[in-house]
């Protein structure tokens, strides 16, 4: 995601994947030098209609949406609650008064749609996520690791969650975070640190379901 | 700023910016999570489906306060422009009658298709192109009869209204018609083409047949598609689908029907029915390997099938075993799922080979949880 972002990409290892790669190893978070356009002109070209800046604001923020909703909702609904948010988002970006409050604005539309989904879940008695069956390994998540990981994370409070998966499902760096998401660089380094803290004390206790 | 235990609270340079030395417990957690990254494009057709309901919504209104004033327009010109009765002029029936022959004449060239709301079928809308509908020129929006046929051109698409439990997107190209729609039960005819269904229902309530299956509804979204020849796949986004054989199949020459979940796909085919279900994750060689073995019987790709899957496929090494494939590789499968899952209580191996209903039964009960989610 965000080829038009400040910092981005992530996993730049030619050859292999995530999975394929030696413990261990640097997951290279790569400076992106290719200048932005200004999030402020996108939206106000995406207001008008222009897709093309839509799908611009859509590869800068749709990382962090996913996310989100991994934060909030069942693990094999997260990319549907990425597609209505910004569903949502096209629709209602005329009321949308300031368009510098774009990323805080659709993040808040996505946390609302992936709670959405997660009550839904419940008051119909599923399909909620058990992490690690067979149907979501027809997700790309067939490690018990990724199970443990995802399942300790869940129980961080909100603003951990967000944080921890933007950095570890995304590879968005903590500059980055800052920016996708308009929190201080600050806050983004305390929630990075007490959430990896935090994360690391329930895996060491063994937060398995 | 001091965390916890009031040290500084300052991420390591690698969780910060990724500089620095790996720390090894992050490195692993990337490792583990990373797969799982967002990699989609924005699904546009989501953003069009929208569209077209938030115009429809505007657009109905504003069409009846233009029929109103059009309704005006016309009483005025008609009354004003209608010359007084001259004394010795032939009466107004006379010089009226070719005009109103002209009018339906006119409007029968122009009126389009499936347009009275007041029908019984599927409200549809088209998100762009042209559909044909009942054998004419449709409405941009309206109502798809019962009994009536819908088709999409190669710049058509088309979202269907089923009731009020969902929606169907009809892609380009495809063809269908509305068999029923009533309380008990929605069913449409796919003949040819690609729909994308989302449900939020009581399951089996909403039916789609082709020539090779009917998809039945258990709450969920999918997507079929079928080809000219009646050959296609569905595949389970969310929830999960009953595949049934076609209505009219001999029993003796009927499959049985196939449980599809969320994130597996089965394909299906006119002479044979349902495939054999398998996660759409599988490798692109798994899953041809798998089709062959549906259409054509290729007894080889079974046993390379059989050889690939792993713990994770029971759902197709169940639907292997439970098939009228050779007793040599439905043997291999089982074995392969014993090793997995434990047989069910009182389940013999002879009787799970022979298909005793009960068998096959006690053995979908026992692996349900390993292809459903679990309740929350």
């Amino acid at each position: 995601m965000h080829a038009q972002g400040g910092v981005s990409e992530t996993n730049a290892f030619p050859g292999g994947s995530a999975v394929d790669r030696p413990r261990g190893t640097r997951t290279r978070l790569t400076v992106v030098s290719l200048a932005p356009e200004p999030l402020r002109a996108l939206v106000l070209r995406a207001r008008t209609g222009d897709r093309a800046a839509f799908e611009g604001l859509y590869r800068r923020f749709a990382g962090a949406i996913h996310a989100v909703a991994l934060a909030h909702a069942p693990a094999a609904d997260a990319h549907d609650v990425v597609q209505d948010s910004f569903v949502r988002a096209w629709s209602h970006l005329s009321e949308l008064r300031d368009p510098d409050a774009f990323a805080g604005w659709i993040i808040g539309i996505a946390r609302r749609r992936a709670l959405d989904v997660r009550r839904y879940q419940k008051r119909r008695g599923g399909p909620a996520v058990e992490l690690g069956d067979e149907a979501l390994a027809s997700s790309p998540v067939p490690t018990g690791e990724a199970r443990e990981a995802l399942t300790a994370i869940s129980g961080l409070a909100e603003t951990y969650r967000e944080t921890l998966m933007m950095r570890l499902v995304e590879g968005m760096s903590g500059p980055e975070i800052a920016e996708v998401t308009g929190m201080t660089p600050e806050s983004v380094r305390v929630n990075l640190c007490r959430g990896m803290k935090l994360l690391r004390e329930r895996l060491e206790k063994g937060a398995l379901p | 700023m001091s965390d916890l235990e009031g040290r500084p609270e300052e991420p390591s340079p690698y969780l910060w910016d990724g500089s620095g030395e790996p720390e090894h417990d992050v490195t692993d957690l990337e490792q583990a999570l990373g797969p799982m990254r967002h990699r989609a494009e924005l699904d546009w057709s989501r953003v069009d489906a929208a569209e077209s309901r938030k115009r429809r919504g505007v657009v109905i209104p504003l069409f009846g306060v233009a029929l109103a004033v059009a309704a005006g327009i016309l009483l005025y010109v008609f009354t004003k422009e209608a010359p007084p009765a001259p004394r010795l002029a032939a009466p107004p029936i006379e010089t009226s009658a070719p005009l109103a022959e002209a009018l339906p004449t006119l409007a029968e060239g122009t009126r389009p298709t499936c347009s009275d709301p007041s029908l019984a079928g599927f409200r549809f809308r088209s998100a762009s192109g042209a559909p044909q509908c009942d054998g004419g020129v449709a409405a941009k929006s309206g109502v798809v009869p019962t009994g009536a046929w819908l088709e999409t051109d190669a710049s058509t698409r088309v979202t269907l209204d089923v009731a009020d439990i969902g929606h169907v997107d009809v892609a380009p190209e495809s063809r269908l018609r509305v068999v029923e729609t009533s309380e008990k039960e929605h069913r449409l005819e796919l003949a040819k083409g690609h729909l994308h269904a989302k449900i939020d229902a009581p399951p089996r309530l909403f039916f789609v047949d082709t020539k090779a299956a009917t998809a039945i509804d258990l709450g969920c979204e999918y997507e079929m598609q079928v080809d000219e020849t009646g050959a296609g796949l569905l595949k389970v986004t969310l929830g999960y689908v009953e595949l049934e054989p076609p209505r009219g199949v001999p029993e003796a020459e009927r499959r049985p029907p196939r449980l599809v979940p969320r994130g597996a796909e089965c394909t299906i085919d006119p002479a044979h029915g349902p495939g054999t279900p398998i996660w759409s994750r599988s490798t692109e060689s798994l899953r041809k390997d798998m089709a062959l073995f549906d259409k054509n019987g290729d007894v080889d790709a079974l046993t390379r099938v059989i050889r690939e899957l792993g713990q994770k496929d029971t759902l197709t090494l169940f639907y292997v075993v439970a098939s009228r494939a050779p007793e040599a590789q439905r043997k291999t499968a089982l074995d392969k799922l014993e090793a997995i899952q434990k047989a069910p209580a009182g389940v013999s191996r002879a009787a799970t080979l022979a298909l005793e209903r009960r068998a096959i039964q006690a053995w979908r009960e026992a692996l349900e949880p390993r292809w459903f989610p679990k309740t929350q």
